[in-house]
């Protein structure tokens, strides 16, 4: 029997019922909560059983075009782990971030649907036929547009939302172009791996698939959907879209690459180029955002850019037959979408805790939080060295893999892409110390900027935000125990039957004790310095070339700090534009400096596009009038049309 | 569990060599490099153990901590010696071996530095203090610039030895003078701008300037007293003699005798300690604007180098 995949869909249906009982309000609040913890640890346990046994059995039901196939493989498991913890840690979060007593109204949404998303996205990692994939990916599309509306009386909310639902549909008009041709190819809806030979379809259809699931992992160009959602939204709803949700979009286009048979080669060097590029545009924009939440968006798009480097890499070395770069492509792929998941939820967890402290998103009108919020900071300092892909946390594993896997067999086999590929790693790597350098140095340290009142937050959002940060502490220190769980899924995706996974653990351990090592020198050396802070002399106020009555407004702002290095990445940044002159003469005037965020793609090519199509559209608005007889009526006409030309095939020759 | 012998190939008494080397040259490599200035000056200058003697005396002393600071003030210091000691773990010293090798080190080396750097931004900004601010937010440019240049060196190397691990691919691509001298030159010219801007050395940042505005590294540690400007200073004197060993590893001739060939090392080090006094001897600082264009330069040779390596492959 497979009893992982009966308990992951129970897991499906709880969460359901955890978003049926956040509509009670108040006195069920705590029930849903619950109901959804118990929801993800059910999940847990499915996806352990599946990997320990490691049979696949599929589950279905029959209905002809609408049957579903239900299957948990490795792959799925992989998927599902962080989706169920981030999901069931997040459940608790927003019963502190969104009290239902508080706030009724938004709390019942956000219960409902965030139940919804989750089951959504679960079903997604388990469905194996065409049609059942696409009704989950709508249901999980649709809630999380829900989700992203709910403080939905601002306008900038109300237009990222709409900008979402759209870019969402594009989506998933590829995705059914690409379940179409599948279906042409397999003859069947159901998805399995295709023997034998190539055909000259496949590329056509990993290319929509490429398209489809790109919007959702906001894969450049496809990427101007996710700033403004991720910023408008709750927070505990940003930290799910970008630690979980994007996920899937890695998954869909991982999921049908491995069913389909090995790529051209040109295929898997355009994703790794697209990686490269779309990682080191995220960042370079991440750096020029005044809003925090937009830098952790931009941010996220930076990590779906290097997770889909790895993933390039996979490919590449499953067309060429080179297994270290299989193992090392989708192990560092997988590894990082671990990582990211736990990084960045707890990155919108805490700025969640921020904006609910202080009010406001704008890094520059924070500072001094460290010592109004000590608990959050020290929790805020593990996620940003996470996400800067630094040492001794988690981030740097995933990308530690995948610049193995580039120095070793790449640069032997393939040298100009793994150069390149190389070159983009690490200069978005270091663009990122700047990043979070910047939102931590601004936003939690020095002396605050605004006499914004800020504390650490309550239990429930505090409990949640220590457990995603012990997540990434473990999943730095213990990853050479991770990394076996992540074999059956790597060697599904390379099609590799030999038990082949090179030597990569033993250098996993070398950088586990790195991180042990640091973690274990941080603990005496934090005594001493606990001792010497006991010990120092007179508290005195900072240097300042001897200035002792400095105002805060002098600090450096996180645009100032910024503006150096955006200058240097100009052609993909937004840079800092100053309004106002200096002045001539002897005489300075006052200067307005203003940050400029605006996104370089989306202002040059989506939007001048949109509008065109817009324009183009607008002859056949006469159709759109909003009476919804008419509609049904379009739709029956539809249906005849269908019908008739089903008939007239028949006749056809 | 690996067996920790599988992890640390080395004998105790090499390992030992290495540790004790690694914590001890540093300060005197400075000293080396301001006894060079101060000839080119036409002074005495302090006396070449000067940074002993400093460090000597800042460790018994009592701190100044402002006010406006938090636990991340400590942090940076620590960090940079933390880092340093493990770094120094990775790097080859005199006798060409590293106590940890394995391949991919690299990567690991350069995000220690980039943990250590990023400590140190966070320690300056938690002053408020917008002298420290303005230092960071330089340091975190260069460093962005930096790294591409450092990168593609490696793959040059990389491609040119055939190794991944760092130790064996130096020592490979030391012999390689004959044949691939061109790339090997590249390469060394190209990280040795990247040595100079990574530890704020003319023409990227002057060390002895006496003017805020105008500083990099000195003005992000100008609220650290005490211990911790002790710690602040050994670390970044960690960081300068290791990368200067790192491209003694790409130069240094191999006699295979241990003794003699810490001596070679000892000797590469001072001249290479003198070089950097004669660059900063007989250059000015670049203008701020300038300082990004010798960045790209730094990883154009190692990029030409990469190409270079590709074509005598």
């Amino acid at each position: 029997m497979s009893t992982g995949l009966i308990l992951v869909l129970c897991c499906a249906l709880v969460w359901v019922l955890a978003s049926l009982a956040g509509l009670g309000g108040p006195r069920t609040d705590r029930f849903s909560a619950f109901l959804g913890v118990a929801a993800s640890l059910i999940g847990l346990v499915g996806c352990a059983m599946s990997l320990l046994d490691g049979s696949e059995i599929p589950l279905g039901v029959d209905a002809g075009l609408f049957s579903a196939r239900f299957l948990l493989d490795s792959l799925s498991a992989v998927f599902l782990l962080p989706t169920l913890v981030v999901g069931g840690i997040l459940q608790v979060y927003q019963t502190g971030y969104l009290p239902a007593r508080e706030k009724p109204r938004d709390a019942r949404t956000s219960r409902f649907f965030f139940g919804l998303l989750m089951s959504g996205i679960i079903l997604v990692f388990v469905c194996r036929s065409g049609f059942a994939f696409l009704v989950a990916w709508e249901l999980m599309a649709v809630s999380a547009f829900f989700l992203i509306a709910i403080e939905d009386h601002e306008a900038h909310v109300r237009r990222a939302a709409w900008i979402y639902l759209v870019a969402t549909h594009i989506g998933t008009a590829f995705l059914f172009a690409m379940t179409a041709l599948l279906a042409l190819r397999t003859g069947g809806t159901e998805w399995l791996p295709i023997a034998g030979e190539a055909a000259a379809l496949d590329p056509v259809i990993a290319l929509c698939a490429l398209a489809g699931f790109g919007i959702k992992a906001g894969l450049l160009p496809f990427h101007v959907w996710l700033p403004g959602a991720h910023a408008g939204a709750p927070s505990h709803v940003s930290a799910i879209l970008s630690g979980v949700m994007l996920n899937t979009g890695i998954y869909g286009i991982l999921r049908i690459t491995g069913i389909l048979p090995p790529l051209p080669m040109a295929f898997a060097i355009g994703v790794m180029c697209l990686g490269a590029v779309t990682m080191v545009y995220g960042i370079a924009n991440a750096l020029g955002q005044g809003d925090f939440k937009a830098l952790l968006a931009y941010s996220s798009i930076e990590n779906m850019g290097i997770i889909l480097l790895g993933v390039g890499m996979g490919l590449l070395g499953r067309t060429a037959g080179e297994t270290a770069w299989v193992v090392f492509g989708f192990g560092g792929a997988l590894v990082h979408v671990w990582n990211h998941a736990f990084f960045k939820s707890l990155l919108f967890a805490i700025a969640g805790a921020i904006l609910h402290a202080t009010g406001t998103r704008q890094i520059d009108r924070l500072g001094g939080l460290a010592r109004r919020m000590p608990w959050t900071v020290v929790l805020l300092g593990v996620g940003v060295l996470a996400a800067s892909g630094l040492p001794p946390l988690n981030g740097f594993v995933g990308e530690w893999l995948l610049y193995r896997g580039l120095l070793g067999a790449g640069l032997a086999h393939y040298a100009v892409v793994s150069v390149v590929s190389i070159f983009a790693l690490a200069l978005a790597g270091a663009v990122a110390a700047a990043v979070y350098g910047k939102f931590f140095g601004v936003v939690a340290l020095g002396e605050p900027r605004t006499g914004l009142a800020a504390h650490d937050p309550k239990a429930s959002m505090m409990l949640s935000m220590i457990l995603l940060a012990a997540s990434c502490v473990a999943l730095a220190v213990l990853m050479p125990y991770a990394w076996p769980i992540l074999r059956g899924a790597v060697l599904h995706l390379g099609r590799l039957d030999a038990p082949v996974l090179p030597e990569a653990s033993g250098d996993l351990w070398k950088l586990a004790l790195a991180a042990s090592a640091v973690w274990l020198a941080a603990l005496p050396l934090g005594l001493w310095a606990r001792r010497a802070w006991a010990a120092r002399s007179a508290a005195v106020p900072t240097w300042d070339c001897g200035y002792a009555a400095a105002s805060p407004r002098i600090q450096y702002t996180g645009a100032s700090f910024a503006d150096f290095l955006s200058r240097q990445l100009r052609p993909t940044a937004p840079s800092v534009e100053k309004s106002g002159a200096l002045g001539s003469g002897v005489a300075v005037q006052p200067v307005a400096v203003k940050l400029r965020g605006a996104d370089q793609v989306g202002e040059w090519l989506v939007e001048p596009l949109t509008r065109r199509v817009l324009s183009r559209l607008q002859r056949w608005h006469w159709l759109q009038h909003g009476q919804l007889q008419i509609y049904l009526l379009y739709i029956m006409l539809a249906l005849v049309l269908a019908l008739s030309w089903a008939v007239v095939r028949a006749w056809l020759p | 569990m690996v067996e920790l012998g599988a992890l640390f190939p080395m004998g105790w008494f090499q390992t030992l060599c290495h540790v004790v080397a690694a914590l001890a040259l540093p300060p005197l490599v400075l000293g080396i490099i301001n006894k060079t200035k101060a000839a080119f000056a036409g002074k005495v200058g302090p006396p070449v153990l000067q940074l002993y003697y400093d460090l000597f005396k800042l460790v018994q002393k009592r701190m100044v901590v402002s006010r406006t600071t938090s636990w991340v003030f400590f942090a940076g210091p620590v960090g940079a010696v933390v880092v340093g000691v493990l770094v120094s773990l990775l790097v080859p010293l005199g006798d060409h071996r590293a106590p940890v090798s394995f391949a991919g080190d690299m990567v690991l080396l350069v995000a220690l530095l980039g943990l250590s750097r990023f400590l140190t931004v966070g320690a300056a900004l938690d002053t408020g203090s917008p002298f420290e601010g303005m230092g960071a937010a330089r340091e975190v440019t260069f460093a962005a610039l930096a790294e591409p240049g450092l990168f593609l060196g490696l793959c040059a190397l990389v491609v040119l030895s055939g190794q991944a691990a760092l130790a064996p691919m130096l020592a490979a691509a030391s012999q390689a003078w004959g044949a691939q001298a061109g790339t090997l030159a590249l390469v060394l010219l190209g990280w040795f701008i990247v040595l100079l801007v990574e530890n704020c050395r003319i023409p990227f940042d002057d060390p002895n300037t006496h003017l805020e505005l105008t500083m990099i590294h000195e003005v992000m540690i100008l609220d650290h007293s005490g211990p911790l400007l002790a710690m602040a200073l050994y670390g970044a004197s960690m960081k300068l003699f290791l990368l200067i060993s790192l491209l003694l590893a790409l130069c240094l001739p191999r006699t295979g005798n241990a003794p003699l060939d810490w001596g070679l090392f000892l000797a590469g080090v001072g001249a290479a300690a003198v070089l950097v006094g004669v660059v900063e001897s007989v250059i000015a600082r670049l203008r701020l604007p300038r300082i990004p264009l010798l960045l790209v330069s730094a990883a154009l040779f190692t990029g030409f180098a990469f190409l270079l390596s590709l074509v005598k492959r």
